[in-house]
């Protein structure tokens, strides 16, 4: 029930939220992503981090029921600890970003707050479904909301950007329906979507390969990972800032999560085939991102390429198929989720007060505006790793396995260390230091807008001191994760 | 078979009141009498002997389609009360002939003999071609009428001749003959092959697989749109319906003969029709190639031909007529009694008109194929069956063409949403109008999270 709910309520809220009216929406769909906020923070304390069953090792709050029973597509739905940390993502995040929208007046904001309730319905499914097909159902749902998102209040030229944003990602997503579809097939008698019977399929090695294939596409295409990055850094930069904030927090995350889930223990051995490839691939995505994020002229082009070098190094982590990898991988998707919605909000805040993301038109803003000056230093440093904060554990962590798989990749992707603390810096230099010119005026951060960026800042140093609750949270489905893999691979020897 | 007869009825009284010039009583009769015939229908659920002397099978897969049909038509006929409104006296004509074209479609749903399967076609066929000249002042109407003409002749022709050859090899027109001969024979004669493929092709030009199209896009451009929603719907849905029928009841054990030509067919149509879709700028030119296209999807169960496969075309079916129907309404809503729409016409659509653009949005979605409406279960049916035969390559080809699909449906959301231009006024419309397109909305919905409410009824 539990989970039924988790997922229920962000739609129940949306369609409520419909019959309101228009100027009561934003105090609903804030007052709805609070209730499922608390609601989670309900789930964290009642979850049983020691529990051990047969369901992926301690799935709890399981939900199995027929839906479509003629084709024994079900409604199994349970939260483990990889699911729990996907929750928390986005359930913490979603109230932040409601918050962030606050102060800017929109046009038809009914809409665009029921949109963002949908959005964070599908997102929690897609965490928490065990069923294939379920799963897919959610996964693409959660790509409808954030098109209209970024096509109805989008800048320059959103039509084209949405158009290829949408068919690039539905592309790798109907590859992965085949997969799914063939999957099922597989089964045995009782055919079945279930994770469960989906990780007991013994498929061989060409097999194998083609369901890695069909499967990363989908996530390539998401994550993004060079050379299907393309689509991202025009979305980012052109949707309103809370659908980039959507996009890069959590809607990449799906991505990265579904690797863990779906990809890593159905195809184990392709995975341990192509793991060189893709982590050669991220590398050469951290270097490349980073390279040109060095070089952009925007405040928010420049977020947009560091997102690409940050869940590079995330999925290099995971194909390393490490423990430290995978537990890297978890915490950093957390604090990646939590310094992006605090970066696309200074992007937002730059925005409003002087009505352009770029450098040359920058500058000065911290004599004018110190807190806010203080806030972003604190998300830079988070999302350059430096040490007590949350960026700081988690890159350790990746590049730590990325050191145990192979010296000279780590060695490689360390150089994100570096080039990460120099657009970081670069993006703070030019907007909040300097001189300013003369008889211009930026307001120090308002009241809504601090209640966005102190939790932000509370969780970066938060995560960055006492990373062990996440570790404690995720450490046993990461601890299963890596037998049924090893299973699996040593059974096909 | 109380429908059948009932449904017979229902035209002719439906002519009579024209005649005497009963308006107000039309429509009415016209709704009250198709619901009646859904229930009629759905009493026959149980049915298990053959009518008329063996003639008409009555089966689940016969009742079902046909209730797909009725409820088709009902929707149309809500919203050609609006279409209609002011055409003033021949619309109690344009009323019966539908009805008579729905009884067309029961017997090719229906059938247990081939002469049967002909006699429904023509009772469907030669309604139609009045149906689509029914706008007689109007050139593009009237060249509708004939090339439809026309082409149905010549698909007949074909039908008919490979009819003929195949009871000049069974020396029977009976189904369950037919079957029993196939099964009897390992060499079948080289004529009862060619009988095949003629069929094949008047199946082909009736539903309109390429190369057999041509006359699609000219025929929805110029018949008035409510007949264009009919043509894509319900003809379409008993043409499919007809198609399978005999191919799984009779030539399934000879699949060798016609596989690989229906493959051909098949992946053509999916691909021709989504490609030339893509480059119309003319809003009925499109449906009308994506309807081409989604004549495609439907002969994927055929060539797949396995146990899913009744189900699968059923529900794609389904879906895909009640998401043509919203889409269509909308467009009549906009069109103003024009033929011709361009499809920048939907520019600024959203601002004024929160219904109309809903319906939109769903219905091409639904179109389009994108969880959790229906139109996504009905592709996702398509492949299962596909898949369980093993033709991975159609699926593959399927899931390209469904992605060119998403470029063009989505062509008049973009444009719905546009607000550079200024935006559209309130279009006025009337109950039935709104009616059809929140019943489109909720049942595009509704069979999306409940497909198994209609996927395993055919059996």
């Amino acid at each position: 029930m539990i989970t039924a709910s988790l997922i229920a309520l962000p739609f129940i809220a949306a369609i409520l939220l419909l019959l309101l009216p228009g100027n009561l929406s934003k105090w609903a769909a804030l007052t709805a992503t609070i209730i499922q906020a608390a609601f989670t923070a309900y789930v964290i304390v009642i979850f049983n981090i020691n529990e051990h069953n047969s369901l992926l090792s301690n799935a709890q709050f399981i939900i199995d029921q027929p839906w479509i029973s003629s084709i024994g597509i079900r409604f199994f739905a349970a939260i483990d600890g990889i699911s729990m940390l996907m929750l928390i993502l986005t359930n913490f995040l979603l109230p932040l970003i409601v918050l962030s929208t606050w102060d800017r007046p929109i046009n038809n904001s009914k809409l665009l707050y029921f949109l963002v309730l949908l959005m964070q319905g599908a997102l929690v499914g897609v965490f928490v479904s065990l069923d294939g097909f379920l799963y897919y159902i959610f996964w693409e749902l959660a790509l409808i909301p954030i098109y209209f998102i970024v096509l109805l209040w989008g800048g320059e030229n959103r039509v084209k950007i949405t158009f290829k944003f949408f068919i690039y990602t539905l592309l790798g997503s109907l590859f992965m329906l085949a997969a799914i579809i063939w999957l099922y097939l597989q089964t045995g008698d009782l055919h079945s979507f279930g994770v469960d019977a989906f990780y007991n399929l013994n498929l061989d090695m060409v097999q194998q390969r083609w369901i890695f294939w069909a499967f990363f596409l989908a996530y390539a295409i998401k994550i993004p990972l060079l050379p299907f990055h393309s689509w991202q850094p025009d979305t980012y930069n052109t949707a309103p800032n809370a659908g980039t904030m959507l996009l890069s927090a959590i809607m990449l995350k799906m991505g990265i999560y579904s690797v863990m889930r779906w990809l890593l223990p159905i195809a184990p051995a392709a995975v341990m085939a192509y793991a060189d490839l893709v982590i050669i691939l991220c590398i050469i995505g951290i270097i490349y991102a980073s390279w040109i994020a060095i070089g952009q002229k925007e405040i928010k082009r420049l977020f947009a390429w560091s997102s690409i070098a940050h869940v590079a190094l995330i999925t290099a982590g995971i194909f390393t198929l490490s423990r430290t990898g995978f537990q890297g991988a978890l915490i950093q998707m957390l604090s990646h989720g939590v310094c992006a919605v605090g970066m696309f909000f200074v992007a937002e805040i730059i925005l409003r007060r002087r009505g352009t993301y770029a450098f040359d038109k920058l500058g000065g803003i911290r004599e004018k505006a110190p807190i806010f000056a203080s806030v972003f230093l604190v998300i830079t440093f988070g999302s350059a790793a430096l040490p007590l904060t949350s960026g700081f554990i988690g890159e350790f962590l990746l590049l730590n396995s990325l050191y145990e798989y192979n010296f000279w990749y780590a060695t490689f992707a360390g150089l994100t260390i570096i080039l990460g603390a120099v657009y970081m810096l670069r993006a703070f230099k030019f907007s909040m230091l300097g001189a300013a010119e003369e008889g211009s005026v930026f307001q120090d951060l308002s009241f809504t807008e601090k209640l966005v960026f102190f939790p932000i800042v509370g969780l970066i140093i938060f995560l960055g001191v006492f990373p062990q609750f996440i570790f404690n949270l995720t450490d046993e489905s990461v601890k299963y994760l890596i037998t049924e893999i090893n299973q699996h691979l040593a059974t096909e020897l | 078979m109380t429908t059948l007869i009932f449904l017979s009825l229902l035209g002719f009284l439906v002519l009579f009141i024209g005649a005497f010039e009963y308006k107000k009583l039309i429509l009415p009769t016209v709704i009250i009498g198709l619901i009646v015939a859904f229930f009629l229908n759905a009493m026959d659920w149980e049915l298990t002997a053959t009518s008329f002397y063996g003639m008409i099978d009555y089966n689940h897969y016969a009742v079902s389609f046909t209730g797909l049909m009725i409820v088709s038509v009902l929707l149309l006929m809500l919203v050609a009360s609006y279409h209609f409104r002011n055409e003033g006296s021949h619309i109690a004509d344009i009323y019966a002939l539908m009805i008579f074209t729905l009884i067309g479609g029961l017997l090719m749903t229906s059938f247990s003999n081939l002469v049967m399967l002909f006699i429904g076609i023509e009772i469907l066929s030669i309604a139609l071609y009045i149906l689509a000249g029914s706008r007689r002042l109007n050139i593009a109407s009237n060249e509708a009428s004939l090339k439809y003409f026309l082409m149905g002749a010549f698909a007949s022709g074909f039908l008919l001749f490979g009819i003929t050859l195949i009871f000049g090899v069974t020396n029977s027109f009976n189904l369950a003959e037919i079957s029993d001969y196939v099964a009897d024979h390992e060499q079948l004669p080289a004529l009862f092959s060619t009988g095949v493929m003629l069929i094949l092709i008047g199946f082909a030009f009736k539903i309109g697989a390429v190369p057999f199209h041509f006359w699609t896009p000219d025929v929805y451009q110029g018949a008035p749109t409510l007949i264009t929603a009919f043509m894509a719907t319900v003809v379409k849905t008993a043409g499919i319906a007809a198609f399978y029928r005999l191919f799984d009841s009779c030539f399934s054990g000879i699949d060798g003969t016609w596989f690989k030509i229906l493959w051909i067919i098949c992946v053509a149509t999916i691909l021709l029709g989504n490609i030339t879709a893509v480059m119309q700028n003319e809003s009925k030119r499109m449906l009308a190639w994506s309807s081409v296209s989604h004549a495609g999807y439907l002969l994927i169960p055929i060539l797949a031909l396995n146990e899913l496969s009744s189900s699968a075309i059923f529900y794609y079916s389904a879906a895909y007529s009640i998401a043509s129907i919203t889409a269509f309404a909308v467009l009549i809503g906009l069109s103003k009694f024009q033929n011709d729409l361009p499809l920048d016409q939907y520019k600024g659509l959203a601002k004024n008109n929160p219904i109309m653009t809903t319906a939109l949005v769903v219905s091409m979605f639904s179109l389009a194929g994108i969880p959790p409406l229906a139109g996504f279960f009905g592709k996702y049916f398509v492949f299962l069956t596909a898949m369980q035969s093993g033709l991975i390559y159609m699926v593959v080809i399927a899931i390209i063409g469904s992605l060119i699909g998403v470029y063009y449906y989505f062509k008049p959301i973009i444009f719905a949403f546009n607000n550079e231009v200024s935006p559209l006024e309130k279009i006025e419309t009337n109950f039935a109008f709104n009616f059809v397109l929140i019943a489109g909305i909720l049942l595009s919905l509704f069979l999306g999270i409940f497909p198994d409410f209609l996927q395993h009824l055919p059996g």
